[in-house]
């Protein structure tokens, strides 16, 4: 995987953030009804996920948003990739 | 990451078919003439709900309505036959007029394990008052309806849809539910869908507290000598008391399906949010606005939003919208 890479979101999926005075975090599967509960980072990394943004970008975006050691985030992002390209949650463009 | 799934049970209001032999005055149907689906349409929507209930984990209950169901019969044992094999559901109720319901009818009926209820609409305790409502020789045929279903051991209820035409007889309905013999009676308030039906149905706040509160001194005294249910479950109702009422369930436990597959968060909160047919059930349920507002408490306004009794209350939200035009309104119908 490389940091140029660009990735978008599955159609089969959608992210939704529950406004409650806790927040939580979903991942819908359309087709099949899968759900799946996202942490805060998790959720942010596949928001700003559009067709359009590198993996850096994505990175230096979620960097700012939150107060994370620079190469953890990358371990974090690229996990996360990893784990959504085996379960058809992003598409690699 | 961890996957989650629904639990516990799910119900749906499903008006499979729209034409009906009544044209009652008060009715929130705007048609009464588009076509029913085909019957391979039927069984996807049907088959959609038991793709769901199994996915969820949940156990699902399911109404079929119209129109007047009885009107297509063979639709309508088709449908009752599909839940009948399914595991996933448990429940079938039947809500009808109850005019086209004759003996044979019934005694179809009790042959399925999972019919758990058939509700028959009557709008008066008297005949004058329910035919006017809901057209001549009504009222007779609708209890003879009750009668045949419960000789043959059905579970039947009573819907009086209580408003400004038959108000006066919302205590005799109690009566007349426990004299029939029916196992269970729900007095819903009339939710108006247009500025001509708050004008002729609707019922102020002051004079609904004084039925409500007359309805449940009734209750204790008719649920303490019959095996009558007087059913208090709608917002509303824990005003007077805690121990009554609910939330309501639509979009978070309950859905209405329309005879061209249409969803609605309730069948009187006309705010389409997709078709079963051609979105699937699971798009509809995730990626609606709507029924995400629904389900988020914090969101209502008004009267609402800070009230006490929002655990078993929470007003209706399909009167609120056709009232205030906003669907997280306050309960136009509150008292406090």
């Amino acid at each position: 995987m490389q940091k140029s890479d660009i990735f978008k979101l599955s159609d089969d999926w959608n992210l939704h953030k529950e406004d409650l005075k806790d927040k939580k975090y979903y991942l819908f599967n359309i087709k099949d009804g899968d759900v799946v509960k996202l942490n805060e980072v998790s959720f942010e990394i596949l928001r700003v996920i559009d067709g359009i943004k590198t993996l850096q970008d994505i990175h230096n975006i979620i960097f700012c948003e939150f107060s994370v050691n620079r190469d953890v985030l990358w371990k974090d992002v690229f996990s996360l990739i990893k784990r959504c390209i085996h379960e058809n949650v992003i598409i690699k463009l | 990451m961890g996957k989650d799934n629904q639990k516990e049970a799910f119900y749906f209001q499903w008006h499979f078919i729209e034409s009906c032999n009544l044209r009652c005055t008060h009715c929130y149907q705007k048609d009464y003439k588009s076509e029913h689906l085909l019957q391979k349409d039927l069984f996807k929507i049907a088959s959609d709900l038991d793709n769901t209930m199994s996915k969820w984990k949940k156990k699902g209950r399911v109404s079929l309505t119209g129109g007047e169901p009885f009107l297509k019969p063979e639709l309508l044992f088709s449908l009752i036959e599909f839940f009948e094999r399914s595991v996933n559901f448990y429940w079938i109720g039947i809500l009808s007029n109850g005019t086209l319901i004759d003996e044979d009818t019934a005694l179809k009926l009790s042959r399925y394990k999972k019919i758990s209820e058939i509700q028959i609409s009557i709008d008066g305790a008297s005949d004058h008052t329910h035919d006017q409502i809901r057209g001549k020789s009504t009222f007779n045929k609708a209890v003879k309806a009750l009668k045949f279903l419960k000789e043959y051991g059905l579970f039947t209820s009573i819907m009086f849809t209580l408003h400004k035409q038959n108000k006066d007889e919302a205590i005799q309905i109690l009566e007349l539910a426990e004299k029939i013999g029916v196992d269970a009676i729900t007095i819903e308030r009339i939710t108006p869908m247009s500025k001509h039906d708050i004008n002729e149905f609707f019922i102020n706040s002051e004079e609904l507290r004084n039925i409500y509160e007359k309805l449940y001194e009734r209750k204790k005294v008719i649920e303490k000598r019959s095996n009558l249910k007087i059913r208090v479950s709608r917002p509303l109702w824990a005003l007077l008391d805690d121990n009554l009422g609910g939330f309501c369930p639509a979009g978070l436990t309950s859905l209405s399906i329309l005879q061209d597959g249409t969803v609605l968060p309730c069948r009187r909160l006309e705010i389409p949010i997709g078709n079963i047919l051609t979105d699937g059930l699971y798009k509809i349920w995730y990626t609606s606005d709507v029924l995400w507002k629904l389900r988020n408490k914090q969101k209502l306004t008004g009267k609402c939003n800070d009230c006490k009794y929002i655990h078993a209350c929470g007003g209706c939200r399909a009167i609120a919208y056709t009232v205030n035009n906003d669907f997280m309104a306050e309960d136009p119908q509150c008292w406090l």
